[in-house]
């Protein structure tokens, strides 16, 4: 099997080595998923076939990417491309680690999932960022996730530690080179006791890209999460987001704009995880879905026996500028305590006829009203996208989006 | 001069006939009132010369300035010079007044100055315009919304859907001054819609007309809003055998 040769190929540890080895068994137990289980529902991913994509075994050679507008968008980066880190800016406020360099074992806990065993077994350089305590970055540290092998299968895995008391803006942006490829990302957050990271992902990846993403955020006591996710690329793009409210006190907002055209499909899945008292989260993720273009939303609320005066709440709302699109929306609720406050709404809808009557009266073509509409709907969430130095590239990004053309 | 033509219109949805041949011609300059009962299908009406969607002509035309309307867009009919003023005009988060205005090819391209100076004219200098249009706005401030636009964008025949329902005796008289102000100054031509002859004290009307069941069955001078308002408009439904439920619109 090539998993076997593949991981005695990477450089790292001899426990690093067994980690890898061990998921590699965990994954062949879990197995590979249908879409019968819960958690793949409406999903094409019985269609993927893992052999057809070969995982990029050496760190690729890459040109400064300088005409890339993100780059510019802040002096603190760290870049991967196809999973290996290629370069970061040294700072006092963050360290970047090689786990391929650490001696003592890194507790990476990973998920009984199939792909985060997978991820585990064969991320050929996984990344650990920690963010000392009461750190206060300035500008926000930028992670420039990037694909460049075509028919590749990539593994990118990072570690966000956030001390204690910080105060930090990070971007984690997916990219890809116009290519077919398989990317299975994984990204695992810690945000310590007090501490406020605000993280906004974008997901501007190819549209012969497939993704199956995981983000995993652990909030501990009276920390904040404030994350958001924009998503526009990908032929398959699928992201999975466990926002897990651990500590007294925390706090967890997700929100998220996602715009699909042509044959493109989208796929989120949320939980938010109170686990701790007097925890709260505030989701609100809204899709745009044009041509035959198709998203699933599916989100869980669990609020564990111990976990009183939890405040949560989930809103997923979905606008169809085309009859062929189609659109789940699932929410759910899993509650063991009495002492919560809890809701859940979900929309699907058609643009509203009465608005767009409304512009047109006032000669404004009917091309251009939905746009006007597209924008007002998405408004809601662009207020609250958390790391406002980059709103202007995302603007940017969706009215590209909107108009056909390649970001 | 712009010249709205109504020729015998007769409309319907899937279910019920609504318009059963209307005539009517609206020159600019000129005042038309239209009145009648609830459900006579005056709204209909307008959404129809407008160019809703769910209607169907099948009998009759509408002209503007000798261009057929009927199979022409609501936004191409509105590029010609055609306005509605909503009854009720619809709130939209995230579209902003300025976002019309920088849409509509029928703003004047230096349109900010004349914008804020409507807005203060009609009492709007409180609001935000970078807020949704209509948003959180009372039936009143969406009524001065409606004829800022109206007047800001230059409209030639303006079809004036219940102005006057959420506006207050201040406000009626601001928006209905301003209004026949360009009915003066720049030639505006409008069909006012109304129950209530107060609009028309501002808004002088040339002609009144009442609408019952689908069609014109009156029409007057000035006078007969005031005749309408004292008695109703019983002398003409009680002619009528059936009346006709059309759905209020």
């Amino acid at each position: 099997m090539y998993a076997t040769e593949l991981i005695e190929s990477f450089p790292g540890e001899k426990w690093l080595k067994e980690v890898r080895r061990e998921a590699i068994s965990t994954a062949e137990q879990v197995q590979f998923p249908t879409g019968q289980q819960e958690k793949w529902k409406y999903s094409p991913v019985h269609k993927l076939k893992l052999e057809k994509y070969d995982p990029v075994s050496i760190k690729p050679e890459i040109q400064n990417r300088t005409d890339d507008k993100s780059i510019s968008l802040s002096s603190n980066y760290v870049e991967l491309n196809d999973g290996y880190l290629t370069s970061f800016s040294e700072s006092e406020e963050y360290n970047v680690l090689q786990v391929s360099n650490i001696e003592i074992p890194f507790e990476f806990r990973a998920s009984r999932d199939f792909f985060s065993q997978l991820n585990l077994a064969l991320s050929p350089d996984p990344i650990v960022i920690k963010i000392p305590k009461d750190a206060n970055l300035d500008e926000p540290l930028i992670i420039h996730n990037n694909l460049t092998t075509d028919e590749a299968l990539t593994f990118p895995k990072l570690h966000l530690d956030i001390g204690s008391g910080a105060e930090v803006s990070i971007v984690e942006i997916f990219h890809s080179d116009d290519l077919k490829s398989l990317s299975i990302p994984e990204t695992k957050i810690f945000v310590g006791d007090r501490a406020n990271l605000k993280y906004q992902q974008i997901q501007n990846i190819g549209i012969d890209v497939w993704q199956l993403g995981n983000l995993d955020v652990t909030v501990n006591h009276h920390a904040t999460f404030n994350g958001a996710t924009v998503g526009i690329g990908g032929g398959y793009a699928r992201m999975e987001t466990h926002c897990r409210l651990l500590g007294r006190g925390a706090t967890g907002n997700l929100s998220a704009i996602y715009h699909g055209t042509g044959n493109q499909i989208l796929d989120y899945r949320t939980y938010q995880e109170h686990a701790g008292r007097n925890t709260e989260s505030n989701l609100l993720f809204k899709g745009v879905l044009d041509d035959q273009a198709k998203s699933i939303y599916t989100g869980l609320i669990r609020v564990h026996k111990e976990a009183s005066g939890t405040n949560a709440y989930q809103t997923n709302r979905t606008i169809k500028l085309s009859e062929q699109t189609w659109a789940e929306s699932v929410p759910n609720l899993e509650i063991e305590n009495n002492d919560v406050r809890c809701s859940h709404a979900s929309t699907v809808s058609p643009v509203d006829d009465d608005q767009r009557f409304y512009l047109e009266t006032r000669g404004i073509p009917s091309e251009i009203v939905d746009k006007l509409i597209v924008k007002g709907f998405i408004n809601e969430v662009v207020q609250k996208l958390p790391v406002t130095e980059v709103n202007e590239w995302i603007l940017e990004l969706l009215t590209n989006k909107q108009n056909g053309k390649v970001a | 001069m712009s010249e709205l033509i109504i020729k015998d219109l007769h409309a319907r949805t899937e279910e019920t006939e609504i318009l059963q041949g209307v005539n009517l011609t609206v020159r600019s300059g000129e005042v038309h009132a239209l009145m009648g009962p609830n459900g006579s299908g005056k709204s209909t009406l307008a959404h129809i010369l407008m160019g809703r969607a769910g209607y169907e002509i099948t009998q009759g035309t509408i002209t503007l300035d000798e261009i057929d309307l009927t199979e022409l867009g609501t936004w191409e009919r509105a590029q010609l010079g055609l306005f509605l003023a909503m009854q009720y005009p619809v709130e939209i988060d995230g579209v902003t007044l300025l976002d019309v205005m920088n849409e509509s090819s029928l703003a004047p391209e230096d349109f900010q100055e004349s914008v804020e100076e409507e807005s203060r004219n009609l009492g709007l200098e409180g609001n935000d315009l970078s807020r949704g249009i209509n948003l959180d706005m009372s039936g009143g401030e969406k009524k001065r919304m409606e004829t800022l636009q109206l007047i800001s964008l230059r409209s030639r025949i303006a079809i004036l859907d219940e102005l006057d329902s959420g506006l207050d005796i201040d406000g009626l008289r601001v928006v209905s001054s301003r209004i026949e102000r360009a009915t003066k100054e720049d030639d505006l031509g409008v069909l006012v819609i109304t129950h209530y002859s107060r609009l028309l004290e501002e808004l002088k009307p040339d002609k009144v007309h009442i609408f019952i069941n689908g069609r014109i069955v009156e029409s007057g001078e000035a006078e007969l809003a005031i005749e309408l308002e004292e008695d109703g408009y019983e002398k003409w439904t009680s002619s009528l055998e059936t009346s006709v439920t059309l759905g209020g619109l």
